[in-house]
């Protein structure tokens, strides 16, 4: 087993690979209690298009959604949380635009927890009234996001900003989605993905590294698993463009919400490594638009917000600067964040005070049992594998270099969305 | 883990020293009867105290702060239990231990204070830009609820019944416009006076010289040892009450209101909790959720919320309007199935494996161990090593003696239109 070493942090993951390509990853701690299992795939609502030895399969959205939730069927009278019943596990499951995680907390009964955990993400049971019966329970689902008015506006601007990725449409799909989904295309991505080789096991908490290891080898060596053919995203080409450039829409909500965003193209940051972008968008984030900017304190001060948010996201091919806000003057923020942008500065006191405090705060990601299994999956999922030196990248960190960051962050392909209460 | 409290006249302060987080927690709890009168003064009073102050007077220079301190973090809640308003300053910082400087803890303690005894204000009045864009985010925040199926519904259903538990903690839009930066004063001169105060401090830290810092810095205090009853006695109907509106959402969301009558200290802080685990708390193995959202496929939301301080139990469904009366024939009669004992050994161990979980896992978190302090010492509720125990002795005849002690209040259904 190897120990990545967390440097500075005195801290270490243990990783593992199995015969079969399952990789582990686990990080101890024995103050704790309880532990947290996460058995993901690679698997989320973007990829509904994927090619597997030269086959080629069209699922609608909301599938990667749809086999999470019909997974824990065991058989035909069973289901996951009655076997998690016996061991005092509790399990959940949850699908992001990117992956697919099978969870189970756990207080002592590791091993049976852990067994269940693996029988039954990797037995398939799958029938058409399984499919039928669970089709009225995701609708329901659906329609209680839809319900959410402000939660809409964000995929209204995510159909503006995108021509063509997935990110446009919902996780669960949209009701006529869900209604279209088949046991086929459910069978399909399961016998696709979900393979030990194309999956890893993050555990957490108060574990022996070394009995994980055993008794995932133990269980999975019991089991078959057809040769592993990794499939091919068939991935979208997203032009340069926004779709629209403004928007205007009116809804029937009480206060009225502003979203600007700009749409960069990953190419044009190349000559950096991407987790040091990551840590330079951040950190250029606050200071430009975050809580001690001088932008938000202005547009405070003139009672211009009721509140301002922003972050950089990224897909394959874009980074998506986002702003949102609550506010009756969307052409005034508009212009503020407009100026901002042409004059943008990076004082130095503001930079290693931030720098200061993010430091000292990578030692905090490593107390609780969830947060530092999301840490690691979504290290797993952005860079395929665990970061260990991101102290070393924010001890590194110069403001030359994020000077010629901000440089790059220009507003030629800008998307505005203003959405109003309706009068009434 | 140490528990120590320090009795100092006007409050009292509670310390629970553990070397198992890098975090530390210091909670400022204030506490007074409720009145409906003052509730939007309030809670806008936590938000203009915690936003800025004398010494850092824009937002900007108070965050600014906050980074120095290595991102510690300081904020105010108001929270209603029963009978009761809880006004909390809540302070989080990193433990001493992993910070080289020598007045750090001092720093960081004295934070809070600094923000509650010297607010931004000037003859009895806090500063007017400050005080607009906190009375703006109230109102904003107060109009939101129109937005929301779920909130909205909770407070429609909770208005049924006239008591406290109705009380909308912020207030109307309207209630709040009326505040004015004198107004508000003159709330801020009471809380200092008309409540008693209690701060918990949860972390690795030396809690002698914790406590010389607090000491040094909170001193203008009145003595006020009241003695709060917070459990609300909400009425029981002879005949439930039945009432809907229309919305502009897609589903429905209803909300079936019991009370509960009764129940002895052992009840209330133990053999319910399993009660309503069983029927509707415990997810994906719960009755509700096995028969209306497995079997029916009526709904993906369905949960029973416990309100233990209103001595109420609710039961929210968020499903397409035409399964509506299914949906309550079918709550109705897995009440009446739990009354009846309908529910097996299997049930009640997987409850208990449930809990023991949940208690041993909120170890391993600083907040929820303060939380639990904070309720053993206000509430009288047992300390979770307790709970433990009592809840693995809790037995079938236990559970089936809760059941029989609720009866239908209300049920409340805001409408869906159904587009799909």
């Amino acid at each position: 087993m190897k120990e990545i070493v967390i440097k500075g942090l005195d801290e270490k993951i243990y990783e593992h690979e199995t015969p079969e390509g399952l990789k582990i990853y686990i990080w101890q701690n024995t103050k704790l209690k309880g532990s947290y299992m996460t058995l993901s795939v690679p698997y989320g609502s973007i990829h509904t298009h994927f090619k597997v030895n030269n086959k080629t399969y069209k699922v609608p959205n909301g599938t990667a959604h749809f086999l999470e939730h019909i997974k824990f069927n065991v058989d035909k009278n069973t289901t996951a949380h009655d076997l998690f019943k016996a061991c005092g596990g509790e399990p959940n499951a949850f699908t992001t635009y990117k992956f697919t995680s099978y969870i189970v907390y756990a207080l002592d009964n590791t091993k049976e927890n852990l067994e269940v955990l693996l029988d039954y993400v990797y037995t398939p049971y799958f029938t058409k009234s399984i499919v039928a019966k669970e089709k009225g329970i995701i609708v329901e689902e659906a329609n209680s996001a839809m319900d959410d008015a402000y939660a809409m506006s964000y995929f209204d601007f995510q159909r503006q900003i995108f021509h063509k990725y997935n990110y446009r449409n919902l996780i669960t799909g949209e009701p006529n989605d869900i209604n279209s989904i088949t046991i086929d295309d459910v069978t399909n991505v399961f016998n696709s993905f979900y393979h030990p080789a194309n999956m890893f096991l993050v555990v957490t908490g108060n574990v022996n590294p070394y009995e994980i290891v055993k008794i995932t080898e133990e269980n999975l060596s019991q089991k078959e698993f057809k040769e592993f053919v990794k499939p091919k995203i068939i991935s979208v080409k997203e032009e340069k463009s926004v779709v629209k450039k403004h928007q205007e829409l009116e809804k029937d909500i009480t206060a009225a919400e502003f979203k600007y965003a700009l749409k960069i193209p990953r190419s044009k940051f190349k000559k950096f490594n991407d987790k040091e972008l990551r840590v330079y968008l951040y950190l250029f984030n606050q200071i430009n638009f975050g809580m001690t900017s001088n932008l938000k304190e202005t547009l405070r001060e003139k009672e211009l917000i009721t509140n301002f948010n922003s972050s950089f996201n990224f897909t394959d091919d874009y980074v998506i600067l986002n702003i949102s806000s609550l506010t009756d003057y969307p052409k005034e923020v508009e212009k503020a964040i407009d100026e901002k942008l042409q004059n943008l500065e990076i004082p130095e006191k503001d930079f290693n005070r931030k720098r200061k405090a993010e430091i000292a705060n990578l030692i905090l990601r490593y107390e609780n049992i969830t947060d530092v299994n999301e840490s690691i999956q979504n290290n797993l999922i952005i860079y395929g594998k665990v970061i260990d030196n991101v102290k070393e990248i924010y001890e590194n960190l110069s403001i030359t270099k994020m000077e010629e960051i901000a440089k790059l962050i220009t507003m030629e392909n800008k998307a505005t969305l203003i959405i109003k209460p309706i009068k009434k | 883990m140490t528990y120590k409290a320090y009795d100092c006249s006007s409050y009292t302060i509670h310390t629970i020293k553990t070397d198992k987080f890098k975090t530390c927690q210091m909670e400022i709890i204030f506490r007074k009867p409720i009145n409906k009168a003052t509730l939007p003064m309030d809670a806008l009073l936590v938000d203009v105290l915690t936003e800025t102050s004398q010494k850092y007077p824009t937002r900007k220079e108070v965050i600014e702060r906050f980074e120095e301190l290595y991102r510690t973090s300081c904020w105010g809640v108001v929270n209603r239990i029963g009978n009761v308003l809880l006004t909390n300053f809540i302070t989080n910082f990193i433990s001493p231990v992993y910070i080289n400087e020598d007045d750090y803890l001092e720093n960081v303690l004295s934070l809070p204070f600094e923000m509650i005894l010297n607010p931004n204000a000037l003859n009895d009045e806090f500063e007017e830009k400050n005080f607009k864009i906190c009375q703006k985010r109230n109102i904003v925040d107060a109009k939101s609820i129109l937005d929301d199926s779920f909130r909205l519904s909770i407070q429609k259903s909770l208005e049924l019944v006239d008591s406290p538990t109705s009380y909308n903690l912020i207030g109307t839009p309207e209630d709040i416009a009326k505040i004015t930066p004198s107004s508000l004063y003159q709330q801020y001169k009471k809380l200092l006076k008309e409540n008693t105060c209690d701060i918990f401090l949860i972390g690795n830290i030396d809690m002698d010289e914790a406590v010389k810092i607090i000491k040094k810095y909170f001193k203008k205090r009145v003595i006020n040892k009241e003695k709060l009853e917070s459990m609300v006695n909400n009425e029981i109907r002879k005949k439930e009450l039945v009432k809907s509106d229309k919305s502009k959402f897609i589903q429905t969301n209803l909300n079936i209101l019991y009370n509960i009558t009764n129940l002895t200290d052992y009840e209330k802080d133990i053999v319910f909790n399993l009660y309503n685990f069983i029927l509707g708390s415990g997810g994906m193995i719960s009755k509700l959720y096995q028969e209306i959202r497995e079997k029916k496929s009526y709904c993906y939301e369905i949960t029973s919320m416990y309100l233990k301080n209103d001595q109420l139990l609710l039961i929210h469904i968020a499903l397409d309007n035409k399964n509506s009366k299914n949906a309550i024939k079918l709550t109705k009669k897995i009440i009446k199935d739990m009354m009846q004992g309908k529910f097996t050994i299997d049930d009640i161990e997987t409850a208990k494996k449930s809990f023991n979980l949940a208690l041993n896992l909120a170890l391993d978190n600083e907040v929820t161990i303060l939380n639990n302090y904070v309720f053993h010492v206000f509430e009288n509720l047992p300390l979770i090593e307790d709970r433990l125990d009592l809840i693995n002795k809790c037995t079938k005849e236990d559970i089936m003696k809760v059941a029989k002690k609720i009866k239908i209040n209300a049920i409340y259904a805001l409408e869906g239109k159904d587009e799909n």
